[in-house]
């Protein structure tokens, strides 16, 4: 019987934060915080994550790949999370920037358009 | 009631004189607007000595976005329809006749989408895409409640009250997931044949990458604006 790499409480554990991610993500997107890329890119993170601890010999191999010693403790999951944390909170913002830039652009373009087009229309002689 | 032609345009310099005169020749009732997305090559030169209406993007916002620019530009001046029609001059103009005769008719459908698929018409694609697209023609039956068979035309006419509709929603790249988001808060979509010529210069907007992402932002999209359907269905 294969066995999974973590234990069953740490490997749940882990399930439900790659849920809450999830689902966040999509909400996130939703809400026009977060664009489709970065959604995209971060539900991607969080597939590979759950992978990671379900997948039978998936982190030894992956361990063995970078010469580490064996997975490690509450000190490595908290500076994880708290990398993560950053890394959503700068994509959104990122992501806010750039629809910030996207609709700026859209009304310059209206704008410079009603300019031609007043420009153009005869001066009124009275 | 008075239309609106767009057409969104980038880097189709080579492409848009032979488009415009083509469509000139068909003598549309509605006006023409070029929306030209931050080309950088001889696209906005050209729209200026064919003195056509156009609007130009600072920057390369994309295609959704033109379409998007191309849908502001109508609700501020009120149209009663649009009519999208792609800048590579795979269209042919000819065709947006076919579109008016089903879609201004009465009693009709609020979407109107030139389709490659609906009848035979010797449209031959790689496999990779036609297996994509059966794909979302399927979801668009399952999810919307009736198939479209091509979910990633340009060639579309809506009503105000699609395009108003659509115009905030726009996730991916305005195919199946308009497409179903329409169905879905209750908008009425019919497919009309239409033939399709190969592209004679520029290059398309998709490559290998946003081909492969394609299926999952569009799934995505589609999962997202389900629930966004269902609120303005429960509000029409």
């Amino acid at each position: 019987m294969t066995s999974l790499p973590f234990s069953p409480a740490a490997t749940v554990a882990v399930l439900v934060f790659c849920l809450i991610g999830a689902a966040a993500c999509v909400m996130l997107l939703a809400r026009r915080k977060l664009t489709m890329g970065y959604t995209l890119v971060w539900l991607g993170v969080i597939a590979g994550l759950a992978a990671l601890v379900t997948v039978p010999h998936l982190a030894q191999a992956l361990t063995g790949v970078v010469a580490a010693q064996s997975p490690d403790g509450l000190l490595r999951l908290l500076a994880f999370v708290t990398i993560v944390g950053f890394l959503i909170f700068f994509s959104m913002k990122v992501s806010e920037l750039t629809q910030r830039i996207e609709d700026l652009a859209q009304r310059v373009a209206l704008f410079d358009y009603e300019q031609r087009r007043s420009r153009q229309k005869p001066s009124d002689p009275s | 009631m008075q239309g609106l032609i767009v057409i969104p345009a980038y880097n189709e310099g080579q492409n848009i004189a032979r488009l415009l005169a083509r469509l000139q020749a068909t003598s549309p009732v509605e006006d023409v607007v070029v929306v030209n997305d931050g080309s950088r090559d001889n696209t906005r030169a050209e729209l200026e000595r064919l003195g056509v209406e156009h609007i130009n993007h600072p920057i390369n916002l994309g295609y959704v976005r033109a379409l998007q620019t191309g849908i502001r530009y109508a609700q501020d001046r009120g149209y009663d329809y649009m009519i999208f029609i792609d800048g590579d001059g795979q269209h042919d103009p000819a065709q947006i006749a076919d579109l008016r005769r089903v879609g201004l008719a009465d009693g009709s459908p609020e979407i109107v989408i030139g389709s490659r698929f609906v009848r035979e018409q010797g449209y031959r694609a790689p496999l990779g895409r036609k297996l994509g697209m059966l794909l979302f023609s399927s979801l668009t039956a399952l999810i919307g409640g009736k198939r479209i068979h091509d979910t990633t035309s340009g060639f579309k006419l809506m009503h105000r009250r699609a395009y108003t509709m659509v115009c905030e929603q726009i996730y991916g790249d305005f195919h199946s997931e308009m497409i179903i988001f329409s169905l879905l808060a209750g908008l009425r979509i019919e497919e009309v044949p239409i033939t399709v010529a190969q592209r004679e210069f520029g290059v398309s907007m998709y490559n290998w990458v946003s081909a492969l992402l394609y299926p999952f932002k569009t799934l995505l999209a589609i999962s997202v604006l389900w629930v966004e359907a269902q609120r303005q269905r429960r509000l029409a």
